[in-house]
This record gives C-alpha cells, sequence and structure tokens, in this order.
C-alpha cells in the first residue's frame, strides 16, 4: 500500500505537467508515420519483405508508438538535470528510500501516462489509416508478451540510470546520452524491425541489449513469436537485466563516493 | 554523546589547468591535480538537544562538515559516530532521525500544493496517520502556515516556501537536525520567524540543532555555543558568551557629559574612538574598565555612561583576521 500511495502521489506531480509527456509522445508518432511512409514505400514494389507483410509492418509502427511512449524511459533526464547538475541529489540521498525506488516511482507515472495517450492515438491512426491490424496472440503468449513487456520496462530503466550516474564522475553526458539515442534509434527497431537491419547491423543489434527493450516486446504482442522463443527471449533479458543491476549497484557505488557536492 | 567527531578531514581533488590556449591543450592529455583541505582535523563532540552555531567565511569546510555529519560525503579520514552511526553508511535507520536543511535548495514539489510533497514524506518516512496529522498540525500553527498549506509551491513566496521545507524537513521529528543558512534571502522579519521557531522547536522536542548561517544575529538569538571554522580547521569551540572573554582584550564606554570637555582631559584614560564635546567612545581594556568609569564619574559632570562589550560580530572579524594574519 505504501509504494502504491508513493506512485500515486507522483502521479498526481505527472499530471501537473502534462504538456510534456504530450510532446514527446507526439515526437513518437512523427517518427513511426515517417518510417512507416518509407516502408509503405518499400511494399508498392512487393507483397511481403522477409517475414512482413503491409499489415503487420503497419501495426508494427503503431505499436512502436505505444512501445516507445511507454518503455522507453528517461530517468536520466531528471537525474541529470535536476539531482546532479542542479545539486538536489543531496536531498534524495538522505531519504530512507532508495535511489533507484525513487527515481522509478517518479518515472512509472510518466509512463502510464503517456502509454494511455499513446493507446488513444494508436487507435486514431489505425481509423485514419483505415490500416488492418495483424495479431495472432493465444492467452499463453499473451502472458508471457506481457512479461517481455515488464523485463523490457526495468532493462530499459536500469540502463538509462546507469547511463545518467556516469554524469556523477563527469557532469557533463549530453555527448553520450546523444551516441545511447541514435545507437538505441538504429537497433531497437525504430527504423525498420531489427530483422529488416541488413546483415551486420542486425548481427549487432541482437547482442546488444535495445532490441530487447522495443523490437521484441512489440513482435511478443503482434504474436509474431512462438512460445519457445518468447521463452528464449525472457531469458536473454533476464541475463540482461541481472548484468545491468550488478552494473548500476557497482557504478552507483563508486559513483557516490565520488560525488562532491562542494559547498553550495 | 549524540554526536562524536574526531580528526575528520575532507580533501577534494581539484583540477588545476595551466592559462592560456597551451594549458587547455595540455590539459586534454595531462591533467594536474590538487588536494583542496576542505575541512582538516576537526573533533569535536554535541550532546542530545545542543543547539550549537557552525560559523565561517565562505569556503571555511561549514557545509562540507556539515555533508559528512548527514552522510552525504565521505571523509578522506578521521571517524564519525552519530546517534551510534557511521553518517555516510546512510543506514534507514540512521535517517529517520536526522534532517538536513538547505536555505538554497528546496525538496517541495514546484507545482503542487506543500501538502503533496508533506504526504509523499509521510509516506516514505513510514509515518502513522495520527502522528503525521498531530505534527503537522502542530508544525503549521507554530509556524503559521496553516492557510497556504493547499497553494501551489510555486505561488508561495521565498518566506512561506522556507517554512513549508522546515515542516517537510521535520515530519519525521528527526533527533538531530541540520540547518545551513537556514534564513538566507529572507527579509528581517521572516528570519526572526523562523528563529523563533527554531528555538521553540530545539526547547520543545529537545532536538539537537547544528545550524550554519552567515547572519550572526542567527547565531547569537539560538546558539549556546558556538563553533568557528576556517580553512577547514577549527579556531573555537565553545560557549558563545565566552568568545567575548576570550578575544575581546578591551570594552567600549560611551560618556555623555553635562557640559562640553576637552579631549586633552580625556585621552589619557583610554584610546578615543569618538569625540564630540559633550560625547565621547573611549576604548579600555576589560580589565580597567571599571577603574575608567570610576575615574570619569569622579572628574566630569557625566549625565550618561555605558559600559558595553564588543558586538560579537566584530570579535569573529578579529578571530579571522588574526587567523589570515597568521597564516
Amino acid at each position: 500500500m505504501r509504494y502504491l500511495r508513493i506512485f500515486s502521489l507522483y502521479f498526481q506531480n505527472v499530471f501537473s505537467h502534462r504538456g510534456r509527456p504530450l510532446v514527446y509522445v507526439a515526437t513518437y508518432v512523427f517518427n513511426s508515420v515517417l518510417f512507416l511512409t518509407f516502408i509503405q514505400g518499400v511494399f508498392h514494389q512487393t507483397n511481403h519483405l522477409s517475414n512482413w507483410s503491409l499489415s503487420s509492418v503497419t501495426s508494427y509502427y503503431f505499436l512502436l508508438i505505444i512501445a516507445a511512449a511507454v518503455l522507453m524511459t528517461h530517468p536520466e533526464i531528471p537525474v541529470i538535470r535536476d539531482d546532479i547538475e542542479k545539486g538536489e541529489l543531496a536531498g534524495r540521498l538522505l531519504k530512507p528510500f532508495s535511489y533507484y525506488w525513487q527515481r522509478f516511482h517518479a518515472e512509472i507515472p510518466v509512463r502510464i501516462f503517456q502509454g494511455i495517450v499513446g493507446v488513444i492515438i494508436f487507435f486514431l491512426l489505425i481509423y485514419l489509416y483505415r490500416a488492418q491490424m495483424d495479431f495472432n496472440l493465444s492467452f499463453t503468449n499473451g502472458l508471457l508478451a506481457l512479461v517481455i513487456i515488464v523485463l523490457a520496462y526495468f532493462m530499459c530503466f536500469t540502463f538509462k540510470m546507469i547511463l545518467a550516474i556516469t554524469a556523477l564522475w563527469t557532469t557533463e553526458i549530453r555527448g553520450a546520452q546523444e551516441l545511447t539515442d541514435i545507437l538505441i534509434t538504429i537497433f531497437a527497431g525504430y527504423i525498420v524491425p531489427v530483422n529488416l537491419l541488413p546483415g551486420i547491423l542486425e548481427k549487432i543489434a541482437y547482442l546488444l541489449p535495445f532490441a530487447y527493450i522495443i523490437y521484441y516486446p512489440i513482435i511478443a504482442v503482434q504474436g509474431k513469436l512462438e512460445i519457445f522463443a518468447l521463452l528464449s527471449v525472457i531469458e536473454i533479458q533476464v541475463l540482461w537485466l541481472l548484468a545491468l543491476g550488478f552494473g548500476f549497484r557497482f557504478l552507483w557505488g563508486k559513483g557516490i563516493a565520488q560525488y562532491a557536492d562542494f559547498g553550495h | 554523546m549524540i554526536i562524536s567527531v574526531s580528526h575528520l578531514t575532507k580533501y577534494y581533488q581539484v583540477h588545476q589547468k595551466e592559462p592560456g590556449f597551451k594549458g587547455s591543450l595540455k590539459s586534454l592529455f595531462h591533467r594536474e591535480y590538487y588536494d583542496a583541505k576542505a575541512v582538516d582535523d576537526i573533533s569535536f563532540a554535541i550532546d542530545e538537544g545542543e543547539l550549537v552555531g557552525f560559523i565561517g567565511p565562505n569556503g571555511a569546510g561549514k557545509t562540507t562538515t556539515l555533508k559528512c555529519l548527514t552522510g552525504l560525503l565521505y571523509p578522506t579520514g578521521g571517524e564519525l559516530s552519530i546517534l551510534g552511526y557511521t553518517p555516510f553508511e546512510r543506514k534507514h535507520a540512521y535517517l529517520k532521525q536526522i534532517s538536513l536543511v538547505m536555505g538554497q535548495k528546496n525538496q517541495l514539489w514546484w507545482d503542487l500544493p506543500a501538502i503533496d510533497s508533506f504526504l509523499l514524506n509521510k509516506e516514505i518516512y513510514q509515518i502513522p496517520d495520527k502522528q503525521y496529522k498531530k505534527i503537522i498540525d502542530e508544525l503549521s500553527a507554530l509556524l503559521e502556515v496553516e492557510e497556504i498549506l493547499q497553494v501551489q509551491v510555486r505561488k508561495l513566496s521565498l518566506g512561506q516556501r522556507m517554512k513549508c521545507e522546515l515542516i517537510a524537513a521535520l515530519i519525521h521529528n528527526p533527533k538531530i537536525l541540520f540547518l545551513d543558512e537556514p534564513t538566507i534571502g529572507l527579509d528581517v522579519v521572516m528570519q526572526q520567524k523562523l528563529r523563533e521557531f527554531v528555538k521553540a522547536y530545539n526547547e520543545k522536542y529537545n532536538a539537537t540543532i547544528i545550524l550554519t548561517s552567515h547572519y550572526m544575529k542567527d547565531v547569537e538569538e539560538l546558539c549556546k555555543r558556538i563553533i568557528i571554522i576556517d580553512h577547514g580547521k577549527i579556531l573555537y569551540d565553545g560557549k558563545l558568551e565566552s568568545i567575548v572573554k576570550k578575544y575581546a582584550k578591551n570594552k567600549s564606554i560611551t560618556v555623555v557629559f553635562e557640559k562640553p570637555v576637552t579631549i586633552d582631559k580625556i585621552k589619557h584614560l583610554g584610546s578615543v574612538l569618538s569625540f564630540e564635546p559633550t560625547k565621547v567612545i573611549l576604548s579600555v581594556r576589560r580589565a580597567e574598565s571599571s577603574q575608567v568609569a570610576g575615574k570619569l564619574l569622579e572628574s566630569f559632570p557625566v549625565e550618561d555612561i555605558n559600559i558595553e562589550e564588543p558586538n560579537i560580530e566584530e570579535i569573529i572579524r578579529d578571530v579571522f583576521s588574526n587567523r589570515a594574519a597568521s597564516v
């Protein structure tokens, strides 16, 4: 109940900044629609691209809006801007509540709010495009897809927290942030579904965590993965999550020892 | 002892760059660092319920000491024990018993009423409903903010915000309160109200309070004991009133005469700080002040006479300047 009450209070704070999440969702919409437009051009020449049809690829890009809104967390922005640069970290460190979970509780209402907006836009786009959605999801597959979504959320959140706390050493990490954004755009499946990436890029994508944050949750929801494949994705996600979790703990311990907020 | 600090040191590594383009180029490949001694081997102990003033100029090491005490900074050396805990381990049981208020930082949600931030702290500190209600009622009455608890924080004045910050920091009824320049930027009326509150809080809850401030008035009105720190070292640790005896060698005597007198007849009694034919201010050695006052009363038509200690601010300025001269 305590966590629920904390979550509810953070949710109220999100309502007071409702403009900001809407702008973010708008960027996801424009990106998805733009990439969909390009791929629709390709489908003028062919009916199938690998295992994708026009309807399945359209549903992929529409689902991408929701996935980006919900799963692509951005705790690094307030961590770097408010906590490290402005020095608000001091106040947070003195709370008897772990910093990771403070930031988690602050982030999740934003994701839910954006997710709701994303779902509304998803149905709006289906109507506007007169699109046929291609879903093939059984109950078991649906449950496993849900597990994949939850693990993807934690993976992304922990990865971004690691990125954020590198600012404890350097303060300025905008370059690293931009580089990460580019890598995510390419390898998470924003431009095209990962299995449509050219040769070497596709291989790299499977070695990085980003596909397990966006691409796999989407195709799991679309019903494109059999149970064995779903379990295999979950297994890799768990391994990534463990690695990221240990990475965060290690870096947090080192970084916070380094943290020196000189006077005011 | 509720707070025990032994040989605390905190050094920061500071990057030193040679001036000019060549220096910038060099620093790309090789950076030189030096150790800035923010706190340099200080020791002190504080009892439960004490209200101690931590005084020092900018960069003296006050805030660094406070941050080491709260557990925000890892000390370079020395030992710290607060309520039996090692602060930088930041155990939740320890954090539930302390609070830090920094005058220039805030923890309240900007776009929500202060009461929502209080509720968040209530959940974080796991305060029972009954206790929460009682403390909110008490503190908001003491600080006279009952009317503004539902107002968006961004709409509050600086003083009102500071009061709400204090409530947010005190909701869990901390045993130790660290106040880092709590009155900074406030007008004199609000400063006074905050001082009254801190005093009342200390008396009512027997809380141990460590206060840093640039305003001597804060320290004079609140603290019986002061610790003066400069260049990371403690220059003085003791009663506020004792600093006067220790460092103020002279007292000032202000005399108003019934008839005009000449300076020649006065100047042998002490150092003349100011002279008008009917009023003189003399600085005399503290041991001789009563004797000089007697002579003045005997030899001159005195209408009024006043013997005063120099003000604390001057004494502390002297302490710092003596230290600066000796460095």
